[in-house]
């Protein structure tokens, strides 16, 4: 699937409309877009319960690649 | 009684009707959807502590995709503090941020001015850990509810969008680990027709 799309905007889109309050920190020409492709998560509860989770090497590989082309 | 008199008598008796008849059937239907919505949410709790107190006692991490309760706590919160590298002063450097979960692509996407002390250091570092707790707050009722239970730490790679044109290119490939359709990888490059599409 191939689409042409201005990223930085279509994520400035997304990001404003979840905070809307906050347009000072979102619009504006100094303001750059970040992206953080998830590589390993852990979920803790208030009961100390843990879960691991991470893309594991091959996905990992991927993603670094995908990062360095933005 | 003339007749156009007893027209307006009705018309005036239906407004009445219906003045008093549609608050009643709207205040009705809200609270249907809230009790609708609060029963979905502790069905979906319950699904949170049952999967987290199974998995617990796993020595293997899980693979792609993220689970639903990590997906479901990232969409819910939106406060992050941002660990960067400050590699200058051998230290690290906190800022707390402002997110939006994207889904679709499972990425965390934040904005930042670039005359800052993480921009300078992301140009440098990439690699970033985030920690998200779901601070319990007062909600709407017709919202999803902080619970104030979890914690979530994330590491990844940061990269500053460009702006400007791109080909977005989605790959849907790989069962990874689980055998499940997973996008795996969004790879973007700088908008090229010709050698993107070829």
């Amino acid at each position: 699937m191939i689409t042409i799309v201005v990223l930085a905007e279509k994520y400035r889109d997304l990001h404003l409309k979840n905070n809307p309050e906050y347009p000072q920190f979102i619009v504006g020409k100094d303001i750059a877009m970040l992206r953080v492709d998830v590589l390993s998560a852990r979920i803790c509860n208030i009961n100390d319960e843990v879960i691991k989770w991470n893309v594991g090497s091959e996905s990992k590989k991927l993603t670094s690649q995908a990062s360095q082309q933005f | 009684m003339p007749s156009s008199s007893i027209q307006n008598s009705h018309i005036n008796t239906a407004i009445t009707i219906a003045l008093f008849i549609a608050p009643i059937i709207y205040l009705s239907r809200q609270q249907k959807r809230i009790a609708k919505d609060s029963q979905r949410y502790k069905a979906e709790r319950e699904a949170e502590v049952a999967f987290l107190s199974a998995q617990n006692s796993s020595a293997h991490p899980l693979r792609p995709p993220l689970p639903d309760i990590l997906r479901r706590v990232l969409s819910r919160c939106k406060f992050a503090y941002l660990s960067t590298v400050d590699a200058a002063c051998n230290s690290s450097h906190l800022s707390l941020m402002r997110f939006t979960y994207v889904a679709s692509e499972e990425v965390i996407i934040m904005s930042t001015n670039r005359k800052t002390k993480k921009y300078d250091m992301l140009e440098k570092q990439s690699g970033v850990a985030l920690l998200i707790h779901n601070f319990q707050e007062v909600s709407p009722p017709t919202s999803p509810k902080l619970t104030g239970e979890y914690s979530i730490t994330l590491n990844g790679s940061c990269s500053v969008v460009k702006d400007g044109k791109f080909v977005y290119r989605v790959y849907v490939e790989l069962y990874l680990y689980t055998n499940r359709l997973y996008i795996c990888s969004v790879q973007c490059t700088a908008y090229d027709h010709n050698s993107c599409l070829g």
